[in-house]
């Protein structure tokens, strides 16, 4: 299997797992979402994964079946001394298309507004770009980090800055490095929120094959929604697909 | 006796053809037709061998360029050279990478020769011997010191701290600049050292005896006496500079535009490349082969320009000819009168003339020295606040030098432990152990090295034993020259269009190691050319004197003896090949996986820590791997050194 | 222990030199060395190899200084001033003692770079001035009429005497007052060998010359005095023989060994 980073940590998991129980290795690959895609589709890989659905040329194929694994939602990381709470989708926009580039026009302190962008491999980017900046550009200016953990790191010692990521990597065991998560529309990122619908950055993530699953395919799938990868998808930083959504297939 | 019995018998000449030596017999025997067969396959071979790496050059270039042409074709060279990169919108103007790049060396350049230059004065002319070798082996150590344990030296401290300091994000050109200035120092610095300590004592010591104060001997006969050498260093440097990936990616925050200030982010040819390779498609993966091809043409035109540099004196003095013509004639008119007013006051050859004449000389000269010299500055202050400044960058560089040593020691070593280093990554943030990147790193090694090495003493054995100096020997050099500045990323983008897709390798090991052998080729050609030919020409002469045939001679006389110098130089590159990055980040995968066969993927240490310190979420298992990819390195360099000592020892000893 | 002639009693004393010791590190290689070098004459140092003669040399214009871990005792006086006394400066010393070394050490420059460094160092800027000394220089080394129209060229590409005479150009165009030369003819060709032991000749009225060599047809030639040098025993410190007239010397050595020496029975 091949494809996003992002999904790369839970497949990975899924594939030692998977090995212990049936013997069987599964090799993962992080190349992006697109590659992943790609390689599906030219038979390199059995199973994509993706952070982003499927495009529309990617869909016109008719062979892609798409599983949904996990939900995520997209927290906007800004500095904990930053005063400012709370971005409309407008002004995010605004932010990383280099319109705004101060916070004082978002009621903060007068600070330039130093933009932290993920690299276009990454399907946080990708995500962000469909849910939030739609036919916009984003600016070119903006720093472009390759990895979560640095856009975090980034922010959390940098007034002026504002990044995105993952909302499970907002509060990460692993750093003591505090990051304050902006409301978005006025809805505080939670989980809740998230698997409610009610925040709007947020995204599935998932698993496409070349027809229906089949073999063992099948059963590594089974294996990545199942109830025992749950805290290993929460540890990873995401929501596991809820009970009902899984049912309601 | 036992004398006369070698000399019947000698032990490395059992197998001379029977037909050839007919020793007892009393007619001179012409070459049979098997030797000369033999011989002349053998040469065939070496020949071939020796083309490898002008066939790889030209690889490299002409399937980069084919990669490259579905963007020229398509966008035009004009749109290419444009300044807007936009993949996603379908915008391939590369001019604001090409200029990033240009604006990244030059910093590094403007910082790191001067210290550099200064350490190296400081070290060979200043510098007590102790001091001086000590630091001096630190500094060659350091030099081979993976490129992303810079960067993740930069990212971690030089960016936290410059973004502080100007109100930024830390990432951009002024990060790029401080990191690749500590880079290329080292590898400037060793080069200068060589420049320097190649010229001659006596030069020296003819400038003290002339009342010569230390800063002017430096100054006015060691410096430029050492100029082609420096210029070479620095050129070098450069090359090092523009082609690096690793570190610039991990510090220059990857905005592909020009930027506003030198604390704002920016992008490079390569980092772009490394960048976007993974999940770019079509026309943008296009365009990543035509940044490579601009990246080659730019490498092998400073090869160029290094071997134009390095060229015997006589082409130099040319070029300013017209000035010295002119200087010349006047002299000319002079000399014609002196000489006529010299032979005039010879020709009576008496002794008191003679005298009168030399008496009117010394006064002369005594006179202008006397009107020409004026009271300066002291020579005294000059001299000491210049030996300062050497001092200071001496001491600046090691410092640096320290410190990177310091940070990676300081933070690795609690990591450290036999679970981490025997264990397996383990948890979505790859806690636990490293083992199987060890292994990735070490197998694909092993690999390379096994591929390279047969072609690379072969190819170094025409080289230095075989080839006329001719045009062949020096387009061989040329390529030899320019495949060894590929820059890493260029060559990873090759192996992966080559060896992965092409030759339907896949990310494998074996793709890796073909990658990687390219890289080693021209420096194990290169020191075991050297090897070859430090081996004294008597030892030849000996063996050529009992009727020893060629290949004879080589492979039982010549190789023997230059063995240690070129396990130095196959250690040396092994420990380049362990510390590579942007080779093997898109031709071996980076899935963590224990490799089995040549066919199967891995992730290396380098790439690990790459990713590790990207993620910036488990920093203590990137500190213990950049612990360890170091000491491998050190180990590797101190084996090389050890043997390289050994075989100066025993050459030395005799 | 040093048997004297009195022959340099009857000359003016250019470099006095009492109970000279000299080390490096803890070696101690030249011991109780006495003796007055006569101004303005040829003065020859002669002995086998690592008799401390060229060491002793290069003690004159402190050029020693230069090695890690030297030390001296005793006395040396040039003109008078102590060679070695607090606060003197050896850079000033070795303008006015000049050098010339076994092998020919010309600047990688040009021919007038080399010869016009000495007189720059000491602030020489007007470029009248600077033609005037490097071509008076040329001419007293006897090379002006072979290099003057390519002045130009680089100093290495000259033949190995001419390097050399182009070195004695270059000491030259700063007068020195003591000329030390350090086996001068052992790296050149018979014939430059001439044009070299020539220049000494004509060169001596004026200056103090002072010729290490191994040649002793050279020493009898060229030298006025001459002193002989041994270290006796491996690991012992070497000291002054014999001193005296040259041809005193040679016709009848007073010491054994300086016979042995020069009858060629050792060395």
């Amino acid at each position: 299997m091949a494809g996003s980073t992002t999904v790369m940590p839970i497949a990975e998991i899924a594939a030692e797992q998977f090995a212990e129980h049936t013997g069987i290795h599964v090799l993962v690959s992080g190349l992006g979402s697109s590659a992943g895609i790609e390689s599906v589709l030219n038979g390199t890989a059995d199973i994509a994964t993706s952070s982003r659905d499927l495009t529309e040329a990617e869909k016109s194929t008719g062979e892609l079946v798409t599983t949904e694994i996990a939900t995520d939602g997209i927290a906007v990381i800004v500095n904990t001394q930053n005063p400012v709470a709370n971005v409309t989708m407008d002004q995010l926009r605004a932010i990383y298309a280099g319109q705004i580039t101060n916070w004082k026009e978002l009621g903060g302190e007068d600070l330039p507004i130093l933009v932290v962008n993920r690299d276009e491999a990454s399907g946080t980017r990708e995500a962000f770009k469909t849910i939030v900046m739609g036919d916009t550009r984003f600016d070119p200016a903006a720093a472009v980090l390759p990895g979560t953990g640095q856009v975090r790191d980034v922010v959390s010692r940098t007034p002026g800055a504002i990044g995105y990521i993952s909302l499970g990597f907002v509060d990460s065991a692993f750093t003591s490095a505090k990051v304050k998560a902006l409301a978005v529309n006025s809805v505080e990122p939670s989980e809740a929120a998230v698997e409610a619908g009610a925040y709007p950055v947020s995204r599935y993530l998932y698993f496409f094959t070349k027809g229906e699953p089949s073999g063992t395919a099948k059963e590594y799938i089974a294996l990545v929604v199942s109830d025992e990868m749950a805290q290993t998808i929460r540890d990873a930083g995401y929501i596991p697909i809820s009970a009902e959504r899984k049912g309601g297939e | 006796m036992a004398k006369e019995k070698k000399l019947q018998k000698p032990p490395h000449l059992e197998d001379i053809d029977p037909n050839t030596s007919g020793a007892h017999s009393r007619q001179l025997q012409l070459v049979s037709r098997s030797t000369m067969i033999k011989e002349r396959a053998l040469e065939a071979l070496f020949l071939a061998c020796a083309c490898v790496a002008v066939l790889a050059v030209l690889l490299i270039f002409a399937f980069t360029l084919y990669k490259a042409l579905p963007v020229l074709s398509d966008i035009g060279l004009l749109s290419f050279f444009g300044m807007d990169w936009a993949p996603s919108s379908g915008h391939y103007g590369i001019m604001a990478l090409l200029v990033g790049s240009v604006i990244v060396t030059a910093g590094a350049l403007v910082i790191g020769v001067p210290l550099a230059i200064g350490c190296a004065v400081y070290l060979t002319e200043i510098a007590n011997k102790r001091l001086s070798n000590i630091v001096s082996t630190a500094v060659d150590l350091l030099a081979g010191v993976p490129s992303v344990i810079y960067g993740f030296f930069g990212l971690v401290i030089l960016r936290p701290w410059l973004a502080d300091l100007t109100g930024g994000l830390g990432f951009g050109a002024l990060t790029a600049w401080l990191v690749l200035a500590i880079m290329i120092v080292p590898t400037i610095t060793t080069l200068t050292m060589d420049a320097l300590r190649s010229i001659p004592m006596g030069v020296r010591e003819a400038s003290y005896s002339m009342g010569a104060t230390k800063w002017q001997t430096i100054y006015k006969v060691v410096l430029p006496a050492a100029k082609l050498g420096i210029v070479n260093a620095v050129v070098l440097g450069m090359g090092r500079a523009i082609g690096e990936t690793m570190a610039v990616l991990m510090v220059v925050g990857n905005a592909p535009v020009i930027p506003e200030n030198i604390s704002s982010p920016i992008s490079t040819l390569t980092s772009q490349i490394a960048l976007d390779m993974g999940y770019s498609s079509g026309l943008h993966r296009s365009a990543l082969f035509g940044m490579g091809v601009v990246l080659f043409i730019i490498s092998a035109g400073l090869v160029g320009i290094v071997r134009l540099i390095s060229r015997p004196r006589e082409a130099k003095v040319d070029t300013a000819k017209a000035v010295k013509e002119r200087a010349e004639k006047n002299y000319r008119a002079k000399a014609t009168d002196y000489e006529l007013a010299e032979d005039v006051a010879k020709a009576p050859s008496n002794l008191p003339e003679l005298e009168k004449e030399q008496e009117h000389s010394r006064q002369r000269i005594k006179r202008l020295l006397a009107s020409g010299a004026k009271p300066k500055v002291s020579k005294n202050a000059t001299n000491a606040t210049m030996l300062g400044v050497f001092r200071a960058t001496g001491a600046v560089t090691t410092g640096v030098l320290v410190l990177i040593i310091l940070f990676v020691l300081v933070n690795g070593l609690p990591v450290m432990s036999l679970d981490f280093i025997f264990g397996w990554p383990q948890g979505v943030n790859a806690e636990g152990g490293i083992f199987p990147t060890i292994v990735s790193s070490l197998y694909v090694t092993v690999l390379a090295m096994l591929i390279c090495t047969p072609i690379a003493v072969l190819a170094a054995v025409y080289l230095a034993e075989y080839a006329k100096q001719g045009r062949l020997v020096n387009f061989i050099r040329y390529a030899t020259d320019t495949l060894a500045s590929v820059p890493s990323i260029v060559m990873g983008l090759f192996g992966f269009a080559l060896f992965v897709e092409a030759f339907g390798f896949g990310l494998s090991m074996l793709s890796a190691a073909l990658a990687l052998a390219l890289m080693m080729l021209p420096i194990v050609m290169r020191t075991t050319e050297e090897a070859i030919r430090a081996v004294p020409r008597y030892i030849r002469w000996g063996a050529y004197g009992l009727g020893a045939t060629k290949w004879q001679v080589v492979s039982r006389v010549v190789l023997p003896s230059a063995f240690p110098r070129i396990a130095t130089g196959i250690v040396l590159a092994i420990g380049r090949a362990v510390g590579e990055t942007a080779v093997v980040l898109y031709t071996m995968g980076q899935a963590i996986n224990l490799p089995i066969t040549p066919m199967d993927s891995g992730r290396p240490m380098t790439i690990h820590l790459y990713l590790l310190a990207n993620d910036g979420i488990n920093m203590q298992a990137a500190y213990g791997t950049a612990l360890l990819l170091m000491l491998m390195i050190l180990a590797f360099n101190l084996f090389a050194r050890y043997l390289s000592r050994k075989s100066a020892k025993k050459t030395g000893g005799k | 222990m040093t048997e004297y002639r009195d022959a340099p009693k009857n000359e003016k004393t250019g470099i006095h030199v009492a109970d000279f010791n000299f080390w490096y590190g803890s070696f101690h290689a030249l011991t109780g060395v006495t003796m007055d070098i006569a101004q303005n004459k040829i003065t020859s140092f002669i002995g086998p190899s690592g008799c401390g003669k060229s060491t002793f040399l290069r003690c004159i214009n402190r050029m020693n200084d230069l090695i890690e871990g030297t030390r001296t005792q005793g006395t040396m006086e040039l003109d008078g001033n102590d060679i070695y006394g607090p606060g003197v400066d050896p850079v000033d010393l070795r303008r006015r003692v000049g050098m010339i070394f076994q092998q020919p050490n010309p600047f990688p420059k040009s021919i007038y770079d080399n010869v016009a460094f000495g007189p720059r160092l000491q602030g020489v800027t007007s470029k009248s001035d600077l033609d005037g000394i490097v071509e008076e220089s040329l001419k007293r080394a006897n090379l002006w009429k072979e290099v003057s129209n390519q002045l130009n060229k680089n100093g290495l590409a000259l033949s190995g005497g001419q390097q050399q005479r182009l070195c004695i150009a270059r000491v030259l165009a700063v007068q020195p007052d003591v000329l030390l030369m350090d086996e001068p003819c052992s790296a050149i060709d018979p014939t430059s060998v001439q044009k070299v032991e020539d220049l000494m000749y004509e060169l001596a009225p004026e200056m103090t010359i002072i010729i290490v060599t191994h040649n002793m047809q050279q020493a009898a030639r060229v030298s006025d005095y001459m002193a002989f040098f041994l270290q006796e025993h491996a690991g012992e410190p070497a000291t002054l023989i014999e001193y005296g007239v040259t041809s005193e010397i040679f016709s009848s050595p007073r010491d054994q060994r300086t016979e042995d020496y020069i009858t060629g029975r050792f060395g």
